[in-house]
Protein backbone atom coordinates (compact mmCIF):
# COMPACT_ATOMS: atom_id res chain seq x y z
CA UNK A 1 0.00 0.00 0.00
CA UNK A 2 1.18 3.33 -1.05
CA UNK A 3 1.36 6.08 1.67
CA UNK A 4 -0.14 9.05 0.90
CA UNK A 5 -0.36 12.53 2.80
CA UNK A 6 -3.99 13.27 1.32
CA UNK A 7 -5.36 9.58 3.08
CA UNK A 8 -3.86 10.56 6.20
CA UNK A 9 -5.42 13.69 6.93
CA UNK A 10 -8.33 12.16 6.24
CA UNK A 11 -8.14 10.04 8.58
CA UNK A 12 -6.80 12.28 10.76
CA UNK A 13 -9.65 14.92 10.35
CA UNK A 14 -12.01 11.62 10.78
CA UNK A 15 -10.61 10.75 14.17
CA UNK A 16 -10.69 14.41 15.19
CA UNK A 17 -14.67 15.01 14.19
CA UNK A 18 -15.58 11.32 15.68
CA UNK A 19 -14.02 12.33 19.35
CA UNK A 20 -15.32 16.21 19.24
CA UNK A 21 -18.84 14.32 18.69
CA UNK A 22 -18.54 12.03 21.40
CA UNK A 23 -17.12 14.49 23.52
CA UNK A 24 -19.92 16.73 22.73
CA UNK A 25 -22.26 13.51 23.04
CA UNK A 26 -21.16 13.21 26.72
CA UNK A 27 -21.56 16.79 27.96
CA UNK A 28 -24.68 17.68 25.94
CA UNK A 29 -28.02 18.26 27.33
CA UNK A 30 -29.15 15.80 25.61
CA UNK A 31 -28.12 12.71 27.67
CA UNK A 32 -30.04 11.67 30.93
CA UNK A 33 -27.41 11.59 33.75
CA UNK A 34 -26.88 7.91 35.61
CA UNK A 35 -29.00 9.01 38.42
CA UNK A 36 -31.70 11.33 37.78
CA UNK A 37 -34.18 11.79 40.17
CA UNK A 38 -37.07 12.68 37.40
CA UNK A 39 -35.73 9.32 35.38
CA UNK A 40 -36.17 7.18 38.42
CA UNK A 41 -39.93 9.11 39.62
CA UNK A 42 -40.66 8.43 35.62
CA UNK A 43 -39.69 4.81 36.00
CA UNK A 44 -41.47 4.21 39.64
CA UNK A 45 -44.56 6.16 38.57
CA UNK A 46 -46.70 3.29 38.28
CA UNK A 47 -45.22 1.72 41.37
CA UNK A 48 -46.14 4.73 43.48
CA UNK A 49 -49.68 5.05 42.29
CA UNK A 50 -50.47 1.87 42.53
CA UNK A 51 -49.12 1.87 45.89
CA UNK A 52 -51.10 4.64 46.54
CA UNK A 53 -54.23 3.22 45.52
CA UNK A 54 -53.84 0.47 47.39
CA UNK A 55 -53.51 2.34 50.71
CA UNK A 56 -56.40 4.31 49.71
CA UNK A 57 -58.48 1.03 48.93
CA UNK A 58 -57.13 -0.41 52.13
CA UNK A 59 -58.23 3.22 54.04
CA UNK A 60 -61.39 3.11 52.28
CA UNK A 61 -62.46 -0.42 52.98
CA UNK A 62 -60.76 -0.06 56.74
CA UNK A 63 -63.28 2.98 57.03
CA UNK A 64 -66.21 0.96 55.93
CA UNK A 65 -65.70 -1.81 58.39
CA UNK A 66 -65.94 0.75 61.15
CA UNK A 67 -69.01 2.07 62.65
CA UNK A 68 -67.99 5.72 62.72
CA UNK A 69 -64.77 7.31 60.91
CA UNK A 70 -62.11 8.13 63.10
CA UNK A 71 -61.20 12.03 63.92
CA UNK A 72 -57.82 13.03 62.63
CA UNK A 73 -55.89 15.20 64.70
CA UNK A 74 -52.40 16.68 64.49
CA UNK A 75 -50.38 16.71 67.18
CA UNK A 76 -46.96 16.80 68.45
CA UNK A 77 -45.41 13.45 69.39
CA UNK A 78 -45.04 14.25 72.66
CA UNK A 79 -48.88 15.50 73.01
CA UNK A 80 -49.73 11.96 71.72
CA UNK A 81 -47.52 9.66 73.45
CA UNK A 82 -48.53 11.37 76.81
CA UNK A 83 -51.15 8.86 77.64
CA UNK A 84 -51.12 4.90 76.97
CA UNK A 85 -49.31 4.96 73.29
CA UNK A 86 -51.14 1.77 72.72
CA UNK A 87 -54.22 3.59 72.06
CA UNK A 88 -52.80 5.80 69.43
CA UNK A 89 -53.82 5.10 65.43
CA UNK A 90 -51.28 6.63 63.37
CA UNK A 91 -54.07 5.64 59.97
CA UNK A 92 -57.31 4.93 58.95
CA UNK A 93 -56.20 1.62 58.61
CA UNK A 94 -54.81 1.17 62.49
CA UNK A 95 -57.86 2.16 63.62
CA UNK A 96 -59.68 -0.31 61.99
CA UNK A 97 -57.48 -2.79 63.24
CA UNK A 98 -58.13 -1.55 66.47
CA UNK A 99 -61.68 -2.02 66.72
CA UNK A 100 -61.74 -5.30 65.42
CA UNK A 101 -59.69 -6.08 67.95
CA UNK A 102 -62.05 -4.42 70.51
CA UNK A 103 -59.50 -2.03 71.90
CA UNK A 104 -61.28 0.60 74.09
CA UNK A 105 -61.72 3.82 73.62
CA UNK A 106 -61.11 6.75 76.11
CA UNK A 107 -65.21 6.74 76.52
CA UNK A 108 -64.88 3.27 77.68
CA UNK A 109 -61.62 3.24 80.08
CA UNK A 110 -63.26 6.29 81.18
CA UNK A 111 -66.67 4.65 82.25
CA UNK A 112 -64.07 1.71 83.79
CA UNK A 113 -63.74 4.54 86.04
CA UNK A 114 -66.64 4.76 87.74
CA UNK A 115 -69.05 1.34 86.90
CA UNK A 116 -69.76 -1.10 89.13
CA UNK A 117 -68.16 -4.66 87.45
CA UNK A 118 -70.83 -6.79 88.49
CA UNK A 119 -73.14 -4.99 86.93
CA UNK A 120 -71.74 -6.41 83.51
CA UNK A 121 -71.89 -10.03 85.07
CA UNK A 122 -72.34 -12.79 82.24
CA UNK A 123 -71.40 -10.22 80.03
CA UNK A 124 -69.65 -11.98 76.23
CA UNK A 125 -69.05 -8.63 74.80
CA UNK A 126 -65.78 -8.56 74.75
CA UNK A 127 -65.65 -4.58 74.19
CA UNK A 128 -67.35 -4.77 78.09
CA UNK A 129 -65.56 -7.75 79.31
CA UNK A 130 -61.95 -5.34 79.15
CA UNK A 131 -64.12 -2.23 80.92
CA UNK A 132 -65.61 -5.18 83.80
CA UNK A 133 -61.47 -6.29 83.84
CA UNK A 134 -60.39 -2.68 83.94
CA UNK A 135 -62.87 -1.92 86.92
CA UNK A 136 -62.27 -4.88 88.73
CA UNK A 137 -58.72 -3.91 88.73
CA UNK A 138 -59.74 -0.60 89.72
CA UNK A 139 -61.15 -2.04 92.62
CA UNK A 140 -58.40 -4.48 93.78
CA UNK A 141 -59.84 -7.52 92.85
CA UNK A 142 -57.32 -8.63 90.80
CA UNK A 143 -58.37 -12.39 90.33
CA UNK A 144 -61.51 -11.70 89.01
CA UNK A 145 -59.94 -8.61 86.88
CA UNK A 146 -57.20 -11.38 85.44
CA UNK A 147 -60.03 -13.79 84.68
CA UNK A 148 -62.42 -10.88 82.82
CA UNK A 149 -59.23 -9.69 80.61
CA UNK A 150 -58.32 -13.20 79.51
CA UNK A 151 -62.06 -14.01 78.69
CA UNK A 152 -61.99 -11.07 76.60
CA UNK A 153 -58.54 -12.44 75.17
CA UNK A 154 -60.37 -15.50 73.42
CA UNK A 155 -61.78 -13.45 71.34
CA UNK A 156 -58.84 -11.36 69.82
CA UNK A 157 -58.86 -8.42 72.31
CA UNK A 158 -55.04 -8.09 72.58
CA UNK A 159 -55.35 -4.95 74.55
CA UNK A 160 -57.19 -7.16 77.22
CA UNK A 161 -54.82 -9.42 77.21
CA UNK A 162 -52.46 -7.32 78.35
CA UNK A 163 -53.90 -5.73 80.58
CA UNK A 164 -54.73 -9.13 81.61
CA UNK A 165 -51.12 -9.87 82.38
CA UNK A 166 -51.06 -6.18 84.46
CA UNK A 167 -53.61 -7.77 86.73
CA UNK A 168 -52.13 -10.64 87.07
CA UNK A 169 -48.51 -9.38 88.09
CA UNK A 170 -50.81 -7.23 91.13
CA UNK A 171 -52.67 -10.48 92.07
CA UNK A 172 -49.21 -12.27 92.43
CA UNK A 173 -47.66 -9.59 94.14
CA UNK A 174 -50.84 -9.65 96.82
CA UNK A 175 -50.69 -13.24 97.20
CA UNK A 176 -47.25 -14.49 96.93
CA UNK A 177 -44.69 -11.26 96.87
CA UNK A 178 -42.26 -9.26 95.12
CA UNK A 179 -42.36 -10.73 91.82
CA UNK A 180 -39.65 -12.99 91.50
CA UNK A 181 -37.80 -15.12 88.48
CA UNK A 182 -40.62 -17.69 88.36
CA UNK A 183 -43.95 -15.40 88.18
CA UNK A 184 -41.45 -12.75 85.64
CA UNK A 185 -41.21 -15.80 83.49
CA UNK A 186 -45.17 -16.12 83.41
CA UNK A 187 -45.74 -12.95 82.86
CA UNK A 188 -43.24 -11.94 80.52
CA UNK A 189 -44.53 -15.20 78.41
CA UNK A 190 -48.08 -13.66 78.91
CA UNK A 191 -46.65 -10.33 76.96
CA UNK A 192 -45.43 -12.63 74.01
CA UNK A 193 -49.19 -14.02 73.20
CA UNK A 194 -50.17 -10.18 71.77
CA UNK A 195 -46.65 -9.79 70.17
CA UNK A 196 -46.83 -12.80 68.49
CA UNK A 197 -50.69 -12.06 67.67
CA UNK A 198 -48.99 -8.89 65.89
CA UNK A 199 -49.25 -5.90 68.58
CA UNK A 200 -46.25 -4.63 68.47
CA UNK A 201 -47.30 -2.18 71.19
CA UNK A 202 -46.81 -4.42 73.56
CA UNK A 203 -43.69 -2.71 73.92
CA UNK A 204 -44.78 0.19 75.87
CA UNK A 205 -45.55 -2.28 79.05
CA UNK A 206 -42.49 -3.92 78.39
CA UNK A 207 -41.13 -0.17 79.22
CA UNK A 208 -43.24 0.75 81.79
CA UNK A 209 -45.20 -1.45 84.22
CA UNK A 210 -43.49 -4.93 83.80
CA UNK A 211 -39.66 -3.44 82.65
CA UNK A 212 -38.42 -5.03 85.05
CA UNK A 213 -39.95 -8.64 84.21
CA UNK A 214 -37.63 -9.11 81.24
CA UNK A 215 -34.54 -9.16 83.29
CA UNK A 216 -35.84 -11.82 85.48
CA UNK A 217 -37.15 -14.22 83.36
CA UNK A 218 -35.88 -17.29 82.15
CA UNK A 219 -36.06 -17.65 78.33
CA UNK A 220 -36.59 -21.12 78.59
CA UNK A 221 -39.65 -20.26 80.60
CA UNK A 222 -41.04 -17.78 78.77
CA UNK A 223 -40.39 -19.88 75.44
CA UNK A 224 -42.63 -23.14 76.98
CA UNK A 225 -45.10 -21.05 79.20
CA UNK A 226 -45.78 -18.79 75.86
CA UNK A 227 -46.65 -21.62 73.96
CA UNK A 228 -48.95 -22.95 76.20
CA UNK A 229 -50.64 -19.73 76.60
CA UNK A 230 -51.32 -19.30 72.97
CA UNK A 231 -52.61 -23.02 73.03
CA UNK A 232 -55.02 -22.32 75.74
CA UNK A 233 -55.99 -19.18 74.17
CA UNK A 234 -57.03 -21.08 71.18
CA UNK A 235 -58.94 -24.04 73.41
CA UNK A 236 -60.63 -21.57 75.21
CA UNK A 237 -61.96 -19.55 71.97
CA UNK A 238 -62.71 -23.22 70.39
CA UNK A 239 -64.95 -24.27 73.58
CA UNK A 240 -66.93 -20.60 72.64
CA UNK A 241 -67.67 -21.52 69.53
CA UNK A 242 -65.07 -18.70 68.52
CA UNK A 243 -62.90 -18.34 65.45
CA UNK A 244 -58.93 -18.68 67.24
CA UNK A 245 -57.17 -15.46 67.85
CA UNK A 246 -54.93 -15.83 64.74
CA UNK A 247 -51.74 -13.52 63.57
CA UNK A 248 -52.99 -10.06 61.94
CA UNK A 249 -50.18 -7.16 62.44
CA UNK A 250 -51.34 -4.14 63.59
CA UNK A 251 -50.20 -1.49 61.25
CA UNK A 252 -47.39 1.39 61.38
CA UNK A 253 -45.09 -0.79 63.45
CA UNK A 254 -42.02 1.26 62.26
CA UNK A 255 -43.56 4.49 62.22
CA UNK A 256 -45.08 3.41 66.04
CA UNK A 257 -41.71 2.53 67.20
CA UNK A 258 -39.91 5.44 65.93
CA UNK A 259 -42.53 8.03 67.55
CA UNK A 260 -42.48 5.63 70.19
CA UNK A 261 -38.10 5.70 70.93
CA UNK A 262 -38.57 9.84 69.83
CA UNK A 263 -41.36 10.02 72.56
CA UNK A 264 -38.91 8.53 75.22
CA UNK A 265 -35.76 10.54 74.07
CA UNK A 266 -37.97 13.55 75.58
CA UNK A 267 -37.24 15.64 71.66
CA UNK A 268 -40.81 15.13 70.93
CA UNK A 269 -42.18 18.18 69.09
CA UNK A 270 -42.39 16.75 65.53
CA UNK A 271 -46.11 16.73 64.58
CA UNK A 272 -48.22 13.49 63.73
CA UNK A 273 -51.75 12.52 62.88
CA UNK A 274 -53.30 10.51 64.49
CA UNK A 275 -57.32 9.28 64.11
CA UNK A 276 -59.47 8.90 67.24
CA UNK A 277 -61.52 6.75 67.19
CA UNK A 278 -65.33 7.46 67.89
CA UNK B 1 -43.35 -32.90 105.84
CA UNK B 2 -40.72 -36.15 106.51
CA UNK B 3 -38.45 -36.07 109.56
CA UNK B 4 -34.99 -34.09 109.99
CA UNK B 5 -32.31 -37.23 109.19
CA UNK B 6 -28.93 -36.02 110.35
CA UNK B 7 -25.69 -37.01 108.81
CA UNK B 8 -22.32 -36.98 109.80
CA UNK B 9 -20.79 -33.87 107.81
CA UNK B 10 -18.54 -35.75 105.27
CA UNK B 11 -19.57 -33.32 102.07
CA UNK B 12 -19.90 -35.00 98.83
CA UNK B 13 -17.37 -35.52 96.29
CA UNK B 14 -18.03 -34.67 93.06
CA UNK B 15 -17.16 -38.38 92.17
CA UNK B 16 -20.24 -39.42 94.06
CA UNK B 17 -22.10 -36.56 93.00
CA UNK B 18 -21.43 -37.84 89.41
CA UNK B 19 -22.09 -41.34 90.53
CA UNK B 20 -25.60 -40.19 91.47
CA UNK B 21 -26.35 -37.77 88.81
CA UNK B 22 -26.02 -42.05 87.18
CA UNK B 23 -28.15 -42.73 89.16
CA UNK B 24 -30.74 -40.36 89.42
CA UNK B 25 -31.17 -41.36 85.61
CA UNK B 26 -32.07 -44.57 86.04
CA UNK B 27 -34.56 -43.47 89.44
CA UNK B 28 -32.33 -45.19 91.78
CA UNK B 29 -30.18 -41.40 93.70
CA UNK B 30 -31.01 -40.79 96.76
CA UNK B 31 -29.32 -37.89 97.87
CA UNK B 32 -30.36 -38.03 101.45
CA UNK B 33 -28.13 -41.60 101.78
CA UNK B 34 -24.84 -41.24 104.02
CA UNK B 35 -23.21 -42.38 101.09
CA UNK B 36 -23.95 -39.09 99.61
CA UNK B 37 -22.20 -37.30 102.00
CA UNK B 38 -18.79 -39.70 102.11
CA UNK B 39 -15.68 -37.32 101.45
CA UNK B 40 -12.94 -37.54 99.50
CA UNK B 41 -10.21 -35.02 100.60
CA UNK B 42 -9.31 -33.60 97.29
CA UNK B 43 -12.52 -32.15 96.41
CA UNK B 44 -13.20 -30.55 99.72
CA UNK B 45 -12.65 -27.16 97.86
CA UNK B 46 -15.85 -27.67 95.93
CA UNK B 47 -17.78 -29.40 98.45
CA UNK B 48 -17.30 -26.47 101.12
CA UNK B 49 -18.35 -23.80 98.49
CA UNK B 50 -21.07 -26.64 97.29
CA UNK B 51 -22.16 -26.41 101.05
CA UNK B 52 -21.76 -22.75 100.99
CA UNK B 53 -24.20 -22.26 98.07
CA UNK B 54 -26.87 -24.78 98.95
CA UNK B 55 -27.17 -23.73 102.68
CA UNK B 56 -27.22 -20.38 101.87
CA UNK B 57 -29.78 -20.57 99.24
CA UNK B 58 -32.00 -22.47 101.13
CA UNK B 59 -32.25 -19.64 103.65
CA UNK B 60 -31.82 -21.56 106.47
CA UNK B 61 -32.80 -20.27 109.97
CA UNK B 62 -29.65 -18.94 111.67
CA UNK B 63 -30.35 -21.05 114.83
CA UNK B 64 -29.87 -24.36 112.37
CA UNK B 65 -27.35 -22.65 110.87
CA UNK B 66 -25.84 -22.05 113.72
CA UNK B 67 -26.37 -25.93 115.15
CA UNK B 68 -24.69 -26.80 112.55
CA UNK B 69 -21.69 -24.45 112.06
CA UNK B 70 -21.05 -26.68 115.30
CA UNK B 71 -21.67 -30.35 114.85
CA UNK B 72 -20.69 -30.06 111.12
CA UNK B 73 -23.75 -32.06 109.85
CA UNK B 74 -25.79 -32.37 106.90
CA UNK B 75 -29.58 -32.73 107.49
CA UNK B 76 -32.42 -33.95 105.04
CA UNK B 77 -36.16 -33.59 105.62
CA UNK B 78 -39.02 -33.79 102.66
CA UNK B 79 -38.70 -30.82 101.22
CA UNK B 80 -34.71 -31.35 100.59
CA UNK B 81 -31.10 -31.93 101.60
CA UNK B 82 -28.41 -29.08 102.54
CA UNK B 83 -25.50 -29.43 104.05
CA UNK B 84 -24.03 -26.70 106.16
CA UNK B 85 -22.14 -24.69 107.44
CA UNK B 86 -22.67 -22.10 105.13
CA UNK B 87 -20.28 -19.42 106.49
CA UNK B 88 -17.37 -19.53 108.39
CA UNK B 89 -17.87 -18.08 111.61
CA UNK B 90 -14.54 -17.13 112.33
CA UNK B 91 -12.93 -17.12 108.29
CA UNK B 92 -9.52 -17.88 109.44
CA UNK B 93 -9.99 -20.19 111.82
CA UNK B 94 -10.33 -23.35 109.98
CA UNK B 95 -9.78 -26.64 112.47
CA UNK B 96 -12.73 -28.37 114.01
CA UNK B 97 -14.70 -30.97 113.35
CA UNK B 98 -16.62 -29.51 110.33
CA UNK B 99 -16.63 -26.54 112.54
CA UNK B 100 -16.05 -23.97 109.81
CA UNK B 101 -15.05 -23.85 106.59
CA UNK B 102 -12.26 -26.47 105.43
CA UNK B 103 -11.79 -27.23 108.76
CA UNK B 104 -12.44 -31.08 108.33
CA UNK B 105 -10.04 -30.96 105.81
CA UNK B 106 -7.41 -29.67 107.54
CA UNK B 107 -6.82 -26.45 105.00
CA UNK B 108 -6.14 -23.12 106.57
CA UNK B 109 -7.44 -20.11 105.57
CA UNK B 110 -11.00 -20.17 103.68
CA UNK B 111 -10.23 -16.79 101.92
CA UNK B 112 -8.03 -18.88 99.54
CA UNK B 113 -10.33 -21.75 99.08
CA UNK B 114 -12.54 -19.34 98.06
CA UNK B 115 -10.61 -17.86 95.24
CA UNK B 116 -9.71 -21.53 94.47
CA UNK B 117 -12.96 -23.02 94.31
CA UNK B 118 -14.03 -24.37 90.50
CA UNK B 119 -17.23 -25.68 91.02
CA UNK B 120 -18.31 -22.04 89.26
CA UNK B 121 -16.89 -23.40 86.41
CA UNK B 122 -17.24 -27.13 86.89
CA UNK B 123 -20.14 -27.33 88.97
CA UNK B 124 -22.18 -30.91 89.55
CA UNK B 125 -26.44 -30.65 89.44
CA UNK B 126 -26.91 -30.86 93.34
CA UNK B 127 -29.47 -33.75 93.81
CA UNK B 128 -32.57 -33.04 95.71
CA UNK B 129 -34.29 -35.11 97.86
CA UNK B 130 -35.73 -37.91 95.87
CA UNK B 131 -35.13 -36.42 92.28
CA UNK B 132 -32.44 -34.08 90.88
CA UNK B 133 -31.95 -30.25 91.05
CA UNK B 134 -29.73 -29.34 88.36
CA UNK B 135 -28.16 -25.99 89.61
CA UNK B 136 -27.63 -24.60 85.89
CA UNK B 137 -30.72 -25.95 84.18
CA UNK B 138 -33.37 -26.06 86.89
CA UNK B 139 -36.82 -26.93 85.78
CA UNK B 140 -38.96 -24.17 85.10
CA UNK B 141 -42.96 -22.97 86.89
CA UNK B 142 -45.33 -23.91 83.97
CA UNK B 143 -48.75 -22.60 84.83
CA UNK B 144 -51.33 -24.97 82.37
CA UNK B 145 -54.83 -24.02 83.97
CA UNK B 146 -56.36 -27.24 85.47
CA UNK B 147 -54.54 -29.66 83.80
CA UNK B 148 -54.05 -33.26 84.79
CA UNK B 149 -53.99 -34.54 88.55
CA UNK B 150 -52.45 -37.93 88.20
CA UNK B 151 -52.82 -38.54 84.21
CA UNK B 152 -56.41 -37.81 84.72
CA UNK B 153 -57.34 -34.79 82.76
CA UNK B 154 -59.53 -31.97 84.79
CA UNK B 155 -61.42 -29.67 82.97
CA UNK B 156 -60.74 -26.32 83.56
CA UNK B 157 -64.57 -25.77 82.05
CA UNK B 158 -68.12 -25.64 83.53
CA UNK B 159 -69.33 -29.51 83.77
CA UNK B 160 -73.05 -29.82 83.81
CA UNK B 161 -75.21 -32.92 83.29
CA UNK B 162 -76.61 -33.76 80.30
CA UNK B 163 -78.24 -31.22 78.34
CA UNK B 164 -76.77 -28.82 80.08
CA UNK B 165 -73.44 -29.46 79.34
CA UNK B 166 -73.52 -27.47 75.95
CA UNK B 167 -74.65 -24.49 77.46
CA UNK B 168 -72.18 -24.58 80.38
CA UNK B 169 -68.98 -25.31 78.05
CA UNK B 170 -69.74 -22.34 75.65
CA UNK B 171 -69.08 -19.95 78.72
CA UNK B 172 -65.43 -21.43 77.41
CA UNK B 173 -62.23 -22.41 80.12
CA UNK B 174 -64.48 -20.62 83.05
CA UNK B 175 -61.85 -21.91 85.74
CA UNK B 176 -58.26 -21.38 83.48
CA UNK B 177 -57.40 -17.97 85.58
CA UNK B 178 -58.23 -19.81 89.04
CA UNK B 179 -56.19 -22.94 87.97
CA UNK B 180 -53.57 -20.59 87.24
CA UNK B 181 -53.06 -19.22 90.19
CA UNK B 182 -53.46 -22.39 92.02
CA UNK B 183 -50.40 -23.50 89.96
CA UNK B 184 -48.31 -20.47 90.90
CA UNK B 185 -49.46 -21.11 94.36
CA UNK B 186 -47.83 -24.52 94.76
CA UNK B 187 -45.21 -22.79 92.28
CA UNK B 188 -44.18 -20.67 94.89
CA UNK B 189 -41.62 -22.21 97.44
CA UNK B 190 -43.15 -22.26 101.20
CA UNK B 191 -46.38 -21.47 100.37
CA UNK B 192 -49.01 -23.62 102.06
CA UNK B 193 -50.65 -26.64 99.99
CA UNK B 194 -54.07 -26.21 101.98
CA UNK B 195 -54.19 -22.45 102.00
CA UNK B 196 -53.66 -22.73 97.93
CA UNK B 197 -56.22 -25.43 97.74
CA UNK B 198 -58.70 -23.53 99.53
CA UNK B 199 -58.02 -20.17 97.53
CA UNK B 200 -59.19 -22.03 94.45
CA UNK B 201 -62.40 -23.35 95.27
CA UNK B 202 -62.95 -19.14 96.22
CA UNK B 203 -61.37 -18.31 93.33
CA UNK B 204 -63.37 -20.66 91.35
CA UNK B 205 -67.23 -19.41 92.69
CA UNK B 206 -66.29 -15.59 92.29
CA UNK B 207 -65.48 -16.41 89.14
CA UNK B 208 -68.14 -18.55 88.14
CA UNK B 209 -70.39 -15.72 89.51
CA UNK B 210 -69.38 -13.54 87.44
CA UNK B 211 -68.88 -15.09 84.00
CA UNK B 212 -72.38 -17.02 84.48
CA UNK B 213 -74.31 -13.87 85.29
CA UNK B 214 -77.80 -14.35 84.69
CA UNK B 215 -77.37 -17.78 84.07
CA UNK B 216 -76.15 -18.28 87.63
CA UNK B 217 -79.34 -19.25 89.52
CA UNK B 218 -79.40 -22.23 86.75
CA UNK B 219 -76.01 -23.25 86.43
CA UNK B 220 -74.53 -21.93 89.62
CA UNK B 221 -74.84 -24.89 91.76
CA UNK B 222 -72.35 -27.09 89.13
CA UNK B 223 -69.92 -23.82 90.01
CA UNK B 224 -70.49 -24.42 93.62
CA UNK B 225 -69.90 -28.39 93.14
CA UNK B 226 -67.10 -28.08 90.88
CA UNK B 227 -65.19 -25.80 92.94
CA UNK B 228 -65.63 -27.78 95.79
CA UNK B 229 -64.86 -30.95 94.96
CA UNK B 230 -61.82 -29.79 93.19
CA UNK B 231 -60.70 -28.42 96.90
CA UNK B 232 -61.98 -31.67 98.50
CA UNK B 233 -60.79 -33.90 96.08
CA UNK B 234 -56.92 -31.75 95.72
CA UNK B 235 -57.15 -32.34 100.36
CA UNK B 236 -59.12 -35.71 100.64
CA UNK B 237 -57.49 -37.83 102.65
CA UNK B 238 -58.02 -40.79 101.24
CA UNK B 239 -56.49 -40.12 97.73
CA UNK B 240 -54.18 -36.76 98.89
CA UNK B 241 -50.76 -38.76 99.58
CA UNK B 242 -50.71 -39.83 95.77
CA UNK B 243 -52.29 -37.17 93.94
CA UNK B 244 -52.27 -33.34 94.86
CA UNK B 245 -49.12 -34.25 97.87
CA UNK B 246 -47.00 -35.43 95.43
CA UNK B 247 -47.66 -32.71 93.16
CA UNK B 248 -47.53 -29.82 95.50
CA UNK B 249 -44.25 -31.34 97.15
CA UNK B 250 -42.42 -31.68 93.37
CA UNK B 251 -43.74 -28.25 93.07
CA UNK B 252 -42.10 -26.79 95.85
CA UNK B 253 -38.66 -29.04 95.70
CA UNK B 254 -38.76 -27.48 91.82
CA UNK B 255 -39.47 -23.62 93.19
CA UNK B 256 -36.76 -24.44 95.35
CA UNK B 257 -34.55 -25.81 93.19
CA UNK B 258 -34.77 -22.54 91.17
CA UNK B 259 -33.99 -20.71 94.17
CA UNK B 260 -31.20 -22.41 94.55
CA UNK B 261 -29.91 -22.28 91.13
CA UNK B 262 -30.68 -17.98 90.59
CA UNK B 263 -28.42 -18.13 94.24
CA UNK B 264 -25.58 -20.31 92.79
CA UNK B 265 -25.69 -18.09 89.94
CA UNK B 266 -25.48 -15.27 91.74
CA UNK B 267 -22.71 -16.54 94.00
CA UNK B 268 -20.71 -17.39 90.87
CA UNK B 269 -20.93 -14.24 88.87
CA UNK B 270 -20.10 -12.14 92.73
CA UNK B 271 -16.91 -14.71 92.35
CA UNK B 272 -16.63 -13.54 88.87
CA UNK B 273 -16.64 -16.63 87.35
CA UNK B 274 -20.25 -16.31 85.51
CA UNK B 275 -22.17 -19.35 85.81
Amino acid sequence: MKFSWKAASLLAVLICGGGLWLLDSYVGEDVDPLQSVDHEDHLLQPYSDAMAGMKAHRDAEAMASMKKPPQQRTLTVREAFAGDPRLIALSVEEAAWMDRHHYPKAADLAEAESIDPRQLAGTRDPRLLTIAGSAFKKRGEYMLAMSQHFDAGAHGALYAYQQGAVAERALYEERFGPTNRDSAGVLRARLEVPLALGDHTVQYLMDTVMADVDAMASPKQVQIQSREFLRALAEDARLQGLAPPSVDPRPNAAQWNDLYQLSRSGVADQLVTIYERQ
Amino acid sequence: MAEARTFPDTGPTKHLLRSLRRAEATGAGNPCSPRFHSRRRSSMNSSRALKLVVASVLGLGGGAVADGAIAGTSTCTGSGCWVYPPFLPNPGGGGGVGGGWGGGDGSSDPRDEYHKISWCTDAPGYAWDGHGCDLYNPPVLTVNGCGTAGGVPVPDFLVAPGALQGGAAAFGAMFKAACDAHDMCYGTHGNDKHQCDERLRQDMIADGQQKLGGAFPALGVFVIGQATAYARFLQWEWIEPWTSQPAYDRSQMDAACRTSSAAFKNYCDHLGFGS
